[in-house]
């Protein structure tokens, strides 16, 4: 069992300059992200990113502990939302390969593939989109996931990275432009 | 693409994007120039600029569920117990519900099961879901579903087996079947029945929603899911808390009640709530926050903070209005498919309803219906057309969450209000018995508009209700308060003396005397020149303003003024009255820090006490105040243990009574804090004296004079563990705040100054010290009588700074001052008086008079012996005067002798 302490001494050595607090760190916060998304009920609108807020939030809450300094919530949030990306990611792969070699539940096909041909994007091209972007922009690349895979609010997105509700509003404009803009030209060259 | 290359197209974006479209093809031929490329991607961009994130938010949330369901699916097909798993039903806040049947039988039992998967995480909770699970067996109405059998898995994961009911959720239920609002309500009675059973068995739902409450064919609702029912029993363990705040956390938050969403204690209030929620969604097929849902957060902030639309207001007639249709409502088609128009729907709906679904819905659990009982009897009298209890009284409630939702704000306004309107019921009992009713009446109205107006001028000159800003302060509200008045001449002299009187006494219960006196002052001349005679009002400002006058230390005023009041109040109203015990608590503080009438203080109080008890009952907020005074006053006999108790019972009273943001509480937490300090209970009073500086801090603001108090013991704190320096800050920091709010020459100001002196003397800063403690005795010399204690203790202390400093000769006199005083309050046997024998037997000595010095140092040293004990630090000191002064004058043999006495 994870003890709620060693995560807010990990964030803190992490802040502190050692290096490998952060490897330490990462796979606690993973594995109770996993665990959370695993146990987690459906919510009544599929395929909200409610989801994702309810359990990054809940990580927090249970790996956090009451009072922790603003700058190691920061951090928590940061990896949170880049692991979070991760396993949705890995997951989707996963899932792809499966497919491939007949390895799919009844269960899944019928449940969920309706559902993916509505959806114009999938993750794993919002993945690979944000990498690149990442590439030439650290920080907008941070501020999508953030928002997206964190699911914080604007506002909270905006306290944590430490920048006004006006520029966040701007970049994220930008952002998914040249998100939504990248996607739909990989898109067309399939 | 190089990262300079991005901030180029990034750059041309921000301008473009934020042009008005016919601008933008100037705009990107500026920006892009002759680089084609860079128009392309901005160009591109711009194509791809649509308002919302509807593909990034479907792709992640998509992605999301599909890893939920991946590990769910995992399990069908194998077996759990005797059972097999044939499906997935559903996903509860604890755990998956699968479809299973039983394997062991010829003929096929279908039933549920829950997996609680949270278990696994939390090995120590099975013990006690065992014994929950038991309860839950027992638990047996129609209208609850069944709990059949438990185990645990392979992985040891604990599941319940449950009766599988074939239903739809409720409020599919009434849409498909177009249920009427009376088979609606009817159904709702029989949901509340079954809760209502649970509650006699001390099983909590938490998670009541229609997904959770089926309605089998022929109409009968079921309800699931007490998976996470907990007990009303007290927690056994801290982890428990932790988890339930946790599994709260889960519930689908639509339903959630305040209280959960904060992590507060849960109730069967929290049931009620949640009933609430659920007659709201089957009157309007909608829920309550539908609008604030679209992120976590919002809809946490509205079910906190925000009141949901009564039920018929969603059903006005015309055109939806957009907000409503962003919440996916539409009223027209909701009526419609009920079959029914939306007027009618509104009308049935209005009164009755929106008010029983609100009451149910409180924030505050308090304010709800208490049972679910309650609830349905509620609406079974909406049904039988009776008058339902939930019309009654809401107008208090709107009061009542007014202040609740300004608490400190509101401490201090409701201080004016409710004297505002018991100035006007009392105006108005005397017009009555004038009898010349109409024109009285007509001036009586006037006035009370007058009153009203004047209050709606001040709170809504800022905004109180605006969530999002900060509140405003009580400061502010008096400060506009009071400003208003000077700038207001016209008001009939009743309303002006009595909104002078209302912001004064405010002031002064804020601690800002310097701006409570002179409004009290204007407010008690105004009446007295309409009074005719004795006259409550006469004894409200006279009272108001005497302990104003106290609590600025002017204490010659204040008795006076008291000793007024207390013979008017005694005219007016006889011995027993409340109102006379108010004078009485009142002279009774102004004496009791006075030695010589310290008795007199304590009998006003303890009859005050009397009086309050026996007109309020026991748990009286006056009661708690006047056992704090008590309190304080043992404090000044030097009983700290009757102090002690004193406070903890005026605590006792006002956490069962008040909100921890009064300022009353505070303040004793404060004393007892103080107490703890002196008693050496140092780690519980740091706690103690913690908390009451956070919450003076809240109430009445950084710069409180309230804090200096505890500023100061906490002071003490650190000086005790011989942190000086940090006392000295915690001092300085009472001290400035002193000077800031009651002002420069006050005996409170001066009593900050001793106390930093004293720290100063110790840390060896003499000459700082020596100019705070001069700086003291100034003051004192100026406010107090020339015997007060106070000035024998700091002439005690300019003694001993001169002592250390080699001065003897200047030590003299302060030290005979002080041994004087001492002699006279304390009388010759107290340890005080010792003290100041000693240091001046000590001065004496160096300044050849050791005839008149060795009687003093002998004397002193055999009274702190007796009083204080051999290894008290001023035993300890007084020893050290004594062979000091036996071996100077070459008597060894008497200091050899005193030595082998103390080892006796």
């Amino acid at each position: 069992m994870t003890r709620p302490s060693s995560v807010t001494q990990l964030l803190s050595d992490w802040r502190s300059g050692q290096p490998d607090a952060l490897e330490r760190l990462t796979p606690l916060v993973y594995d109770e992200l996993r665990r959370l998304a695993d146990r987690f009920m459906k919510r009544e609108r599929p395929g909200h990113t409610l989801q994702a807020t309810a359990i990054v939030h809940e990580a927090y809450e249970r790996l956090i502990s009451v009072e922790v300094p603003w700058v190691d919530r920061q951090h928590f949030f940061s990896i949170a939302a880049r692991l979070m990306r991760r396993i949705l990611v890995d997951h989707a792969k996963q899932r792809a390969a499966n497919k491939r070699s007949g390895k799919v539940t009844v269960f899944e096909l019928q449940e969920h593939d309706a559902e993916i041909a509505d959806i114009g994007f999938s993750i794993v091209e919002i993945d690979q989109a944000l990498s690149q972007l990442a590439a030439v922009d650290r920080r907008l690349a941070d501020i999508v996931e953030v928002h997206y895979f964190a699911g914080l609010s604007v506002e909270e997105t905006a306290a944590t990275l430490e920048i006004s509700v006006s520029t966040l509003n701007r970049e994220l404009r930008t952002a998914k432009a040249w998100l939504t803009k990248t996607i739909r030209a990989a898109m067309h060259d399939t | 693409m190089t990262p300079e290359r991005w901030a180029l197209i990034r750059d041309a974006f921000h301008r473009v994007v934020e042009s008005a479209p016919a601008e933008r093809e100037s705009l990107l031929k500026s920006v892009c120039g002759d680089d084609a490329e860079l128009r392309r991607e901005v160009e591109a961009m711009l194509a791809s600029d649509v308002d919302g994130d509807r593909q990034l938010r479907e792709a992640i949330g998509g992605a999301v569920a599909h890893v939920v369901e991946h590990q769910r699916s995992s399990l069908i097909g194998s077996q759990l117990g005797t059972y097999r798993v044939t499906g997935v039903l559903g996903h509860g806040g604890m755990g998956t519900v699968y479809l299973a049947e039983r394997v062991d039988r010829q003929f096929q039992q279908r039933v549920a099961i829950k997996l609680v998967e949270q278990m696994a995480v939390h090995p120590q909770l099975r013990t006690r879901l065992r014994a929950e699970r038991q309860i839950l067996a027992n638990l047996e109405h129609p209208y609850i579903a069944r709990l059949i059998d438990g185990g645990e898995s392979e992985a040891g994961i604990p599941y319940l087996v449950i009766e599988h009911i074939d239903g739809m959720p409720i409020d599919e239920y009434c849409r498909t079947h177009k249920l009427g609002i009376r088979a609606r309500l009817e159904l709702f009675e029989k949901v509340c029945a079954a809760v209502d059973h649970a509650h006699r068995n001390l099983i909590v739902h938490r998670d009541l929603k229609p997904a959770n409450i089926l309605v089998t064919a022929d109409g009968t609702p079921k309800l699931l899911d007490f998976g996470i029912a907990k007990l009303l029993a007290p927690e056994p363990a801290g982890y428990t808390l932790a988890v339930t705040r946790m599994q709260d956390r889960l519930l689908t938050p639509e339903h959630a009640a305040p209280e959960q969403v904060l992590g507060r204690s849960i109730t069967i209030a929290t049931d009620v709530y949640a009933l609430g929620v659920l007659l709201y969604q089957l009157l309007c097929d909608r829920s309550p926050y539908a609008l604030h849902s679209s992120t976590m957060q919002g809809l946490e902030r509205a079910i906190c903070s925000e009141d949901p639309p009564r039920p018929s207001s969603l059903f006005r007639s015309g055109r939806p209005r957009t907000l409503l249709e962003a919440g996916g409502f539409d009223p027209q088609v909701a009526a419609r498919e009920r079959g029914i128009s939306v007027d009618r729907l509104r009308r049935a709906l209005a009164g009755d309803l929106d008010e029983i679904v609100l009451k149910a819905m409180r924030k505050e659990p308090e304010a709800r219906y208490a049972t679910a009982a309650l609830l349905a009897a509620d609406v079974r009298r909406h049904l039988d057309g009776e008058i339902v209890t939930a019309r009654q009284g809401s107008g208090r409630y709107r009061a009542y969450k007014f202040i609740r939702r300004h608490a400190a704000a509101v401490t201090i306004a409701s201080v004016i209000l409710a004297a505002l309107i018991g100035f006007a019921a009392l105006m108005w009992t005397q017009q009555q018995q004038l009898k010349a009713q109409r024109d009285l009446a007509a001036r009586e109205r006037d006035r009370a508009t007058q009153v009203s107006s004047f209050m709606v001028d001040i709170f809504s000159s800022a905004d109180p209700f605006n969530a999002q800003g900060r509140d405003i302060t009580a400061s502010e509200l008096l400060d506009r308060g009071a400003a208003r008045i000077r700038s207001n001449l016209n008001q009939q002299p009743e309303v002006r003396a009595q909104m002078l009187d209302s912001i004064g006494y405010a002031y002064q219960r804020q601690g800002n005397q310097q701006k409570a006196i002179p409004l009290l002052e204007e407010s008690l001349q105004i009446r007295r020149q309409t009074a005719t005679g004795p006259n409550p009002l006469l004894v409200t400002s006279l009272l108001n303003l005497a302990d104003a006058l106290r609590k600025a230390g002017n204490a010659a005023s204040a008795e006076g003024y008291y000793r007024q009041a207390l013979a008017m109040s005694r005219d007016l109203f006889g011995e027993n009255d409340r109102r006379v015990a108010d004078v009485m608590v009142g002279l009774g503080r102004l004496l009791y820090p006075n030695p010589a009438h310290l008795g007199e203080a304590e009998q006003l109080l303890e009859n005050a006490l009397a009086i309050y008890k026996a007109k309020l009952g026991p748990e009286g907020s006056d009661v708690a105040e006047t056992l704090s005074d008590l309190g304080n006053l043992m404090l000044w006999k030097d009983d700290l243990a009757s102090a002690e108790q004193y406070h903890r019972q005026a605590l006792r009273i006002y956490q069962e009574t008040v909100p921890r943001t009064h300022p009353d509480y505070a303040q004793t937490l404060g004393s007892l804090g103080y107490e703890l300090v002196r008693r050496g209970n140092l780690a519980e009073a740091e706690k103690v004296l913690n908390e009451a500086l956070e919450l003076k801090r809240q109430v009445f603001g950084a710069s409180s004079p309230q804090l200096s108090a505890v500023l100061q013991s906490l002071a003490d704190i650190h000086d005790q563990r011989g942190e000086l320096n940090q006392a000295m800050a915690l001092e300085t920091e009472a001290l400035t705040i002193s000077r800031r709010s009651a002002g420069e020459r006050v005996v409170e100001t001066a009593v900050f100054l001793d106390s930093l002196a004293r720290l100063q003397a110790k840390a060896g800063m003499r000459e700082e010290a020596r100019r705070n403690v001069l700086a003291a005795l100034s003051i004192y010399g100026e406010k107090l009588p020339a015997d007060h204690p106070y000035i024998a203790s700091s002439d005690q202390l300019l003694g001993e700074i001169h002592l250390a400093a080699g001065e003897a000769r200047e030590a003299i006199a302060p030290l005979r001052r002080a041994l004087d005083i001492c002699v006279r309050t304390y009388g010759v046997t107290s340890w005080r008086t010792a003290r100041s024998q000693s240091a001046l037997g000590e001065a004496l000595a160096a300044t050849d008079n050791p005839g008149e010095a060795e009687p003093l140092l002998l004397e002193s040293y055999r009274t702190l012996r007796a009083q204080l004990g051999n290894d008290d630090d001023l035993t300890q000191l007084a020893r050290k005067r004594v062979l000091k002064f036996l071996s100077a004058h070459g008597r060894a043999a008497e200091a050899d002798r005193l030595l082998a006495s103390d080892s006796r």
